[in-house]
């Protein structure tokens, strides 16, 4: 509970995130900066994913403290808005002030969805012990697709505050 | 290392009826010997089901066992299916003792009641014990491993889902896995629930491998059932999935033992590390396990089983100290299996589950300063969230190849589909009647929770104390 609260919060200071990976790659990289979000990230195909995550979204979704609104393109994105009772609730369980993981996840939310999951799967393979290019090796084998990324979501990950 | 006769190895098993060991395989002998997996005989597969169903005594080890044989099986088929000269073929022999490997240590790093230590602790998913087991060159499996020429981080790999092959990943994890195949079959006999029964044959002679349309990635290839054979079948995996779901996994009484033994571990772990300690006699491994906020080492892991725990709450059980006083009663609750909690299902919001929550919380401290035994349980691990994302009409590519069965066209294999999408039975089906929620409650907490909830609209039960 404690965790779809915090996703709750997320989303209601963000007021947007556009599409489920943005939401899944922001809060796998606020984790590994060592913000309390409690979910299990494992890696499935497009990288770090918590399945009890997405399951805390569809059910902020179902209650109407969130919305999510399709773009008409396939597959994605869906943007997800808080709701007004986002706000009410938050503010009933006395949850209020600025989150100290604001600022990053403001920036995150800011950049291409493709390369937070660069970034992310960085975060991931260097908690995995992999370095150097064992590192670089298995990122181009996992994602030959966002090569391009790899250097500066690489150097961005080493300095990421936490 | 082992030896094995020419005709190779077979176990008796009351799922496979038989599972063979070829003698090209005797690294999964050798394995099977380490102490690493012979804990595993120490630790049961349903945790606390046998309180509810008397047959659920099955352990991790012969599930695992299982898993194996289902991991040659599918490799097998698919060979059979693509032939010697087919890359996906070769692929596959490539990497069939990994696979194989994999298969059978995919549980060795589950913990004594597993997930309630894990949700006691949130320190280390069983996943992760497991990739430092098979990491660890002091452990009897990266021996084993090393010895016979494979690569303990390629095994851990495929069990940590980032090996570079999908098709590899899939056999061992996925929607449609060895892990999955056994564990339903298994479940449902030992625990005589019948509804777990599938075909494994024809599910097994219908997979073939395809990609989701409009994924490029040559690796992406997925384990997939082929769409002119195998909708049945897996319309029939899916439902003994839900069925088992609702008539096992997410069993009332089960979850509330659950739920007492993670109050339980709380408040030994809340002894453990204030002033009070815990019991004399307590076995010196749970008392540091306790202390150490469920740190342990690798030597340490492998003598805690389920044994130790039990052990310990025979001691606490007799403890007579008021400071002892909730675990007393919770050990004692455990090992007789005494009801103590009622449970009321919800159906309120989040809001209304976490008002709860902070209203239970502050109710009064129990004499030993123990908190309140309540428990809100919210089962989040959907029995097939394909089809919870499909009925919604919101899937992303991301959600449909990590959450769904795929069905492909053998001669159009970059046309996968969720089965979902082809199966009228499954788009019928309502999945949020699968997610439940419950509030647990001391039945001697009636008076106190009773305001509590008729403020928040929640009807519970009559409660007989």
């Amino acid at each position: 509970m404690d965790g779809m609260l915090e996703v709750l919060r997320l989303i209601n200071a963000l007021r947007e995130v556009k599409g489920r990976k943005k939401l899944q790659k922001i809060v796998h990289i606020l984790q590994s900066r060592g913000y309390n979000f409690p979910h299990y990230f494992g890696y499935l195909h497009y990288g770090p994913y918590s399945s009890s995550l997405a399951a805390e979204v569809n059910a902020l979704v179902s209650c109407n403290l969130v919305s999510e609104n399709g773009t008409g393109e396939e597959y994605e994105p869906f943007i997800y808005k808080p709701e007004e009772t986002a706000r009410v609730l938050l503010q009933d369980l006395n949850i209020t002030g600025k989150p100290p993981w604001l600022p990053l996840a403001r920036y995150l939310n800011a950049k291409d969805a493709n390369y937070l999951e660069a970034m992310s799967t960085v975060l991931y393979l260097k908690s995995n012990n992999f370095t150097g290019k064992a590192l670089k090796e298995r990122f181009s084998k996992l994602k030959p697709n966002l090569k391009r990324y790899y250097e500066d979501a690489l150097k961005e990950a080493a300095s990421l505050p936490k | 290392m082992r030896k094995i006769r020419d005709g190779g190895k077979v176990f008796r098993d009351p799922v496979h009826q038989l599972i063979r060991i070829a003698p090209k395989d005797v690294y999964i002998l050798d394995l099977i010997d380490t102490p690493e997996f012979q804990r595993l005989r120490r630790i049961r597969q349903l945790g606390v089901s046998w309180l509810t169903y008397h047959g659920a005594e099955h352990s991790r080890f012969v599930h695992s066992l299982g898993v194996f044989n289902f991991a040659q099986r599918i490799i097998q088929s698919l060979y059979q299916r693509y032939g010697p000269k087919e890359q996906i073929s070769k692929a596959l022999i490539e990497h069939e003792r990994t696979i194989k490997a994999a298969a059978l240590l995919h549980d060795v790093g589950h913990a004594p009641f597993s997930h309630m230590l894990e949700r006691t602790f949130g320190n280390k998913h069983h996943e992760e014990r497991t990739i430092e087991l098979i990491l660890d060159k002091q452990s009897g499996l990266n021996k084993v491993l090393c010895q016979h020429r494979l690569k303990p981080d390629e095994v851990a790999s495929v069990i940590r889902k980032d090996f570079p092959l999908k098709l590899v990943v899939d056999i061992v994890s996925s929607q449609l896995d060895a892990d999955r195949m056994d564990y339903l079959l298994r479940d449902s006999h030992c625990t005589g629930v019948g509804y777990g029964e599938y075909d494994p044959d024809w599910l097994l002679h219908s997979m073939c491998v395809g990609r989701i349309a409009g994924d490029r990635n040559q690796s992406h290839q997925k384990l997939c059932l082929d769409r002119r054979r195998g909708i049945y079948a897996a319309e029939r995996f899916v439902m003994a999935r839900l069925h088992m779901y609702q008539q096992v996994y997410m069993h009332r009484v089960t979850r509330g033992f659950e739920i007492l033994l993670h109050n339980l571990f709380s408040a030994a772990a809340h002894c453990a590390k204030t002033n009070n300690g815990l019991p004399p006699g307590t076995p010196l491994l749970v008392e540091t396990y306790f202390q150490n906020n469920g740190q342990i080492n690798l030597k340490d892991f492998l003598q805690f089983d389920e044994s130790q725990i039990i052990s310990a709450c025979h001691v606490w059980a007799k403890t007579e100290k008021p400071k002892y006083s909730t675990i007393r009663r919770l050990s004692t609750a455990f090992l007789n299996r005494e009801r103590i909690y009622a449970a009321v299902d919800l159906d309120g919001t989040p809001g209304t589950m976490i008002k709860l929550l902070r209203a239970v919380e502050s109710l009064p401290k129990e004499e030993d300063g123990a908190t309140p035994i309540y428990g809100i349980d919210t089962i989040e691990d959907t029995p097939y969230k394909g089809m919870l994302y499909r009925a919604r009409e919101h899937a992303t590519l991301e959600e449909i190849v990590n959450e769904s069965i795929l069905l492909a066209d053998p001669d159009n294999a970059d046309s996968a589909e969720p089965v979902e999408t082809n199966s009228r039975m499954l788009q019928e089906m309502d999945a949020e009647q699968f997610e439940v929620t419950r509030l647990y409650f001391d039945r001697k907490k009636y008076k106190n929770i009773a305001p509590i909830a008729k403020e928040l609209n929640i009807t519970l039960p009559n409660v007989e104390v």
